[in-house]
């Protein structure tokens, strides 16, 4: 089977002029990284502030474009799109951050955030009410909060704002970048519910970014763990959280505080 | 009966607190009633999802609460037979920080930029003890050996150290004048995984050898239960459930507790939607009246929604504040 997302040698590296010794310092924050998502399956990736996490996942939808490798999404090589062509190929692909709070635009009605992303998403002005409300239905919120202004929501509800808004496109690949980190433990789950449960209804494939191994292993099919920029371990959960390969991702679950402790 | 539950020594008492903001005009409870032993020597974990009151409970046993929305404070903060809620400023004063201490989520942002470590820790000795130079240098050593930090640090500036360092530095300045009480604020909720393992470990090791009582604060159940030897659950600013960690852990009696234990992910749960608890955290503006956890509680009653109930022991050292305690049935299949 061919996968829907692969990644092939990824590297992203920044450059900064360094004021006192007049040459360039190089940050190699994403190092010859690849791996492969199947269709409707989720790759869970982990690793400590730092580490590369959303810089890999900015590169992979060429955001930032990367300094090298190639990613290819249900087949297409994104290097090879031109600007409008990688823009259509976007709409197939959403990234969700972190930060609710930042994410939406706080003097736009919530209608009109929605709006902007469904006239992104091509669909026709009449069509966009309707479509609104059917995408909040979709994250459990209602017509009713169409009117008001994002400081009117919890940071729950914001974050399900956010997630309905990268529906508006109908993606198939969704890069979740730490999508539950600033919200309460019982908004946590709420939000890890829904996700799980749009990714079946709609056969989405996810990237989950998280530095919380409990969660990490608990949505993940495959897992990889990312340390200075490099994957450090990668494989289907079940074998990296019995057998890691990786000294490093040993050290990381045995840091990690647990509520079950199963090994 | 003051400095004593059952048989246990307490250092610290807290008795129907209340602490009252204002906000945009609105009048915000943000401590309802709130009653907490510390006892001599343990690690109290206290938990509780945003605005639920850690962080203003921490403040006002300092009588830290300041600014123009601060308005008041009623009921009373037990040390040594004196209430601190009483006291003028310049004798708590000599309490914050020396006998008291409190140890913040983000040092970066409570230690002076302009300030070598060396130059934070003088100042306190100095202020809280009158210690002059010399010996002053000797203890210095002495606290960095303590939260294993090289001595180089004493020379470098807060934001030239990293996160975990930063840390130890607060604790560092914490126990500076040998405190009884260390006042915890989700002190490695911004710390990497490993960091994390280190400074818990550290508190553990100052608690054994230097005595200290920790109420240590987090919305973090699994660091809790892995530090505490006693944990605390607020909601909606008030204390509703206290239990020795195990007793908590494995045998939550009220509803949210026990919902939010459930709630938690793990690899045991794969393939299994999470138990969720429906609805949001109240808000200080409004917090629902009767038990405030009733417009979310799966077994709420009529009363529930009138009666406020009362933390009151369910059998001895655990104590719940709900009508119904332990009755939320387990959802089939669920392993412990
Ligand atoms: N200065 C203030 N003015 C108005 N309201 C306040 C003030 N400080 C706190 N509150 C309110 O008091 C309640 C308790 O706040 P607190 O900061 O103690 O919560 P917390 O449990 O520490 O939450 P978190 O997990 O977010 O740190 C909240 O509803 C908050 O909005
Ligand atoms: N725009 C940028 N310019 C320079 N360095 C950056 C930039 N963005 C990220 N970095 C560096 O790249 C590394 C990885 O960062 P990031 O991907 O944000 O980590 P994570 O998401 O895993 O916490 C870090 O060393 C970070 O400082
Ligand atoms: S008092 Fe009533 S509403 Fe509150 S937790 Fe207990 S059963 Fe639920
Ligand atoms: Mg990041
Ligand atoms: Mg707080």
């Amino acid at each position: 089977m061919t996968p829907f997302v692969s990644v092939e040698g990824l590297s992203k590296t920044y450059t900064a002029r360094s004021l006192l010794r007049r040459s360039r310092a190089a940050t190699h924050a994403v190092r010859d990284v690849s791996f492969a998502i199947a269709r409707n399956t989720i790759m869970g990736l982990a690793g400590e502030s730092g580490s590369g996490k959303s810089t890999l996942a900015r590169a992979l939808v060429h955001l930032d474009p990367p300094s090298s490798g190639e990613v290819r999404v249900a087949g297409i090589p994104l290097a090879r799109l031109g600007r409008r062509g990688l823009r259509k190929a976007r709409r197939r692909m959403q990234i969700v951050f972190q930060d609710p709070h930042g994410a939406l635009n706080p003097r736009l009605r919530i209608k009109y955030s929605l709006g902007e992303a469904l006239a992104n998403a091509g669909v026709p002005r009449r069509e966009r009410r309707a479509r609104a409300v059917e995408l909040l239905r979709l994250v459990g919120l209602g017509p009713e909060h169409l009117d008001r202004y994002p400081r009117a929501f919890s940071g729950g509800q914001k974050q399900r704002i956010v997630i309905a808004r990268a529906l508006a496109g109908k993606p198939e690949f969704l890069i979740l970048d730490e999508p539950v980190s600033s919200l309460d433990v019982s908004i946590q789950a709420q939000i890890i519910n829904l996700l799980m449960d749009l990714k079946q209804r709609f056969g989405l494939t996810y990237l989950f970014i998280s530095h919380d191994l409990s969660l990490v292993s608990y949505v993940s099919d495959s897992i990889g763990i990312l340390q200075d920029g490099r994957l450090v371990e990668y494989g289907p959960a079940e074998q990296v959280l019995k057998q890691p390969r990786s000294e490093y991702t040993r050290a990381l679950f045995d840091a990690s505080p647990a509520m079950h402790r199963e090994r | 009966m003051q400095g004593r539950t059952g048989d246990h020594a307490c250092v610290l008492q807290v008795r129907d607190l209340h602490v009252t903001f204002k906000a945009d005009g609105e009048s915000a409870e943000a401590l309802r009633g709130m009653n907490l032993d510390l006892r001599q020597g343990e690690i109290h974990g206290l938990v509780g999802e945003s605005g639920a009151g850690k962080s203003v409970l921490l403040h006002t046993l300092l009588n830290l609460n300041r600014g123009a929305s601060f308005v008041r404070t009623t009921g009373r903060v037990l040390y040594e037979e004196r209430n601190l809620l009483e006291l003028f400023e310049p004798e708590i004063r000599r309490i914050r920080g020396a006998e008291i201490a409190i140890v913040f989520q983000e040092p970066a942002k409570h230690l002076n930029p302009g300030l070598t470590i060396e130059e934070h820790i003088r100042d306190l000795l100095r202020y809280h003890l009158g210690v002059t130079r010399r010996p002053a240098g000797a203890r210095t050593a002495e606290l960095l050996e303590l939260v294993e930090l090289p001595l180089r640090v004493l020379r470098q500036y807060a934001f030239e150290l990293s996160g975990g360092m930063q840390q130890r530095a607060m604790i560092a300045l914490a126990i500076a004048c040998n405190p009884r009480v260390l006042l915890a604020d989700e002190p490695t909720t911004a710390l990497d995984v490993t960091v994390q393992r280190q400074i818990l470990e550290l508190l553990l090791r100052l608690r054994a050898e230097l005595g200290l009582s920790v109420l240590f604060v987090s919305h973090d159940l699994a660091v809790v239960r892995e530090v505490a030897d006693r944990v605390s659950v607020l909601y909606g600013g008030k204390l509703i459930e206290n239990a020795e960690n195990s007793a908590l852990f494995d045998r939550a009696l009220h509803p949210y507790t026990e919902l939010l234990l459930r709630s938690v992910p793990s690899a045991a749960m794969r393939g299994r939607a999470l138990n969720v608890i429906p609805g949001t955290v109240p808000d200080a503006t409004a917090v629902p009246p009767g038990c405030a956890f009733h417009p979310r509680c799966p077994i709420a009653a009529e009363r529930c929604a009138i009666e406020l109930p009362e933390l009151r022991a369910h059998h001895e050292d655990h104590s719940v504040a709900c009508f119904f305690p332990g009755q939320l049935v387990e959802p089939a299949g669920r392993q412990g």
